[in-house]
């Protein structure tokens, strides 16, 4: 059964009224297990608990090889990403938020009756998948205005050479190693992208969300950072929009200031907290980017594939995932639940 | 012994469809479904009609689902009239009542909660979303800790 991202509370619901208020997600591989646990709380709170952390979750991930291979190995998203998750949920904020809100508040903002130039938001391919401008606020649609009705920004710069970046058409043919290392589940992983390539499909569908949902502007180049840099510097020279860039990489933010391009670094968090307190709907979009990231990840009751033998574009697009219900009585309640909320779009 | 449920017409989806969907989901899975309507949200309780069949069906029901027109939505005295007969028929056929005051006007709800305490329908329903979030989202997405269905026939 397929669920959508944006459903994905509906079975947290399910989960709840079968008595799991507290839901281990687990990596099928005993050696790597638990990753984190969901505690469903009163008035919609919850409260994650990293059960590895970032450092423990990397020591087990190295004893992967030994045990498993290195195709094994190669599955595992890297901690990078693991905690990159955490941040994207909204349930870690980027260790330099502040200075974040700060080059935002600088350049974003514009007063587009008194006739200044609207500000675009470029994102570098290292973070495109994470979503940070719905994470820190800033969207140009769902960012919170200032005290004169401002957006922080007015809409997005993509460069096409970090698109051609996240295009990473690598796909699994190892799923007898993964299925002897990791348990049955990885059969369904056949013919699916494989390890690092399920982030850049991620990013890449991102991008496509985007395009498709907001007010965007293609700038054309190749790939690599002085290709796009220089694109940007061209588009602020002849548009009348200001693009603002953000990058995980500080040559691409040294480059593009050098040029005159505003660019600002965000730094990702190299640990996460034992706990961290949030909402049902940030727990149900880490259970999305965990699914997708370890392909497969267990909860009680119900096993949920992020990438499975037929997921298509279009699943992709939809950002579905798979759902197999160990239990007779979840699959049912989601089948009732999905067919109400069918007709209510 | 027929399951009844009357609720008021709105054009905010959510409000009309969430107190009936919260209430199939604690074992309150109407017969018949009956909507006060008036010219001003006739359109929307079309559109909700159809989807409270759908609901219905969804919690193993078949339910007949009813409208009743208003000329304007400020006629006080048929407003009254519509809910005493309605529950009163009720009470003589032995059928089971409950009144939704959750959507729709103020005084829509004022009326519809004072008339069925006074001709003593069976439930006194209130949907209640207890944060300030999940507006405009329905019953099925939103955790279950951050909604309530509230039956003051209980409270008071």
């Amino acid at each position: 059964m397929h669920l959508e991202r944006s459903r994905l509370v509906v079975l947290l619901n399910a989960l709840y009224d079968h008595g799991v208020d507290s839901i281990p997600v687990k990596h099928p591989c005993g050696a790597i297990g638990e990753l984190v646990r969901i505690d469903l709380e009163d008035d919609g709170r919850a409260t994650i608990r990293c059960t590895q952390g970032t450092m423990t979750y990397q020591d087990n991930r190295e004893t992967i090889p030994a045990k498993y291979g290195e195709p094994a190995y190669n599955d595992l998203p890297d901690a990078e990403t693991y905690t990159r998750a955490m941040v994207a949920s909204g349930h870690v904020a980027l260790d330099n938020r502040d200075e974040v809100h700060e080059f935002v508040r600088r350049h974003g903002y514009a007063d587009l009756e008194a006739g200044h130039d609207p500000v675009v938001l470029g994102l570098d391919a290292n973070i495109v998948a994470w979503r940070l401008p719905d994470v820190l606020g800033i969207d140009a649609e769902t960012g919170e205005t200032d005290d004169r009705g401002r957006r922080p920004i007015n809409g997005y710069a993509l460069a096409t050479g970090v698109k051609e970046e996240l295009d990473w058409h690598y796909k699994q043919y190892n799923t007898a190693e993964l299925t002897a290392a990791f348990g049955d589940e990885f059969a369904r992983l056949d013919d699916q992208p494989a390890g690092a390539n399920r982030e850049g499909l991620l990013a890449l569908y991102e991008y496509r969300r985007l395009r498709a949902n907001r007010t965007v502007d293609i700038l054309d180049c190749e790939t690599g950072d002085e290709a796009i840099v220089a694109a940007y510097e061209a588009f602020n020279r002849n548009s009348r929009k200001q693009a603002v860039v953000l990058s995980n990489d500080y040559g691409f933010v040294d480059r593009s200031v050098d040029v005159g391009v505003p660019a600002q670094h965000v730094d990702f968090p190299v640990d996460v907290p034992r706990t961290a307190a949030g909402s049902w709907t940030q727990a149900a979009e880490l259970l999305y980017y965990l699914a997708v990231l370890f392909g497969v990840v267990r909860l009680p009751k119900v096993t949920l594939y992020g990438v499975w033998n037929g997921k298509d574009g279009r699943h992709w697009q939809h950002e579905r995932i798979d759902i197999d219900c160990c239990s007779p009585k979840i699959a049912p309640q989601l089948e009732r639940d999905l067919t109400i909320l069918g007709v209510t779009e | 012994m027929a399951r009844i449920w009357v609720t008021i017409g709105t054009p905010t989806m959510p409000a009309i469809l969430n107190p009936l969907t919260a209430a199939c989901d604690r074992g309150y899975v109407p017969d018949e479904v009956l909507v006060l309507s008036n010219p001003g949200v006739a359109e929307s309780v079309a559109d909700a009609t159809d989807r409270f069949e759908v609901i219905v069906d969804a919690y193993g029901n078949d339910a007949a689902i009813a409208t009743h027109d208003l000329e304007n939505e400020t006629a006080f005295r048929k407003i009254i009239e519509f809910y005493r007969s309605t529950i009163e028929a009720a009470r003589e056929a032995d059928d089971t009542i409950a009144v939704d005051v959750t959507p729709g006007r103020k005084f829509m709800s004022a009326i519809a909660f004072q008339a069925g305490f006074k001709f003593d329908a069976d439930h006194v329903f209130y949907f209640y979303r207890k944060s300030g979030g999940y507006y405009g989202q329905f019953f099925a997405e939103i955790p279950r800790t951050a909604t309530e269905l509230i039956d003051f026939k209980e409270v008071l």
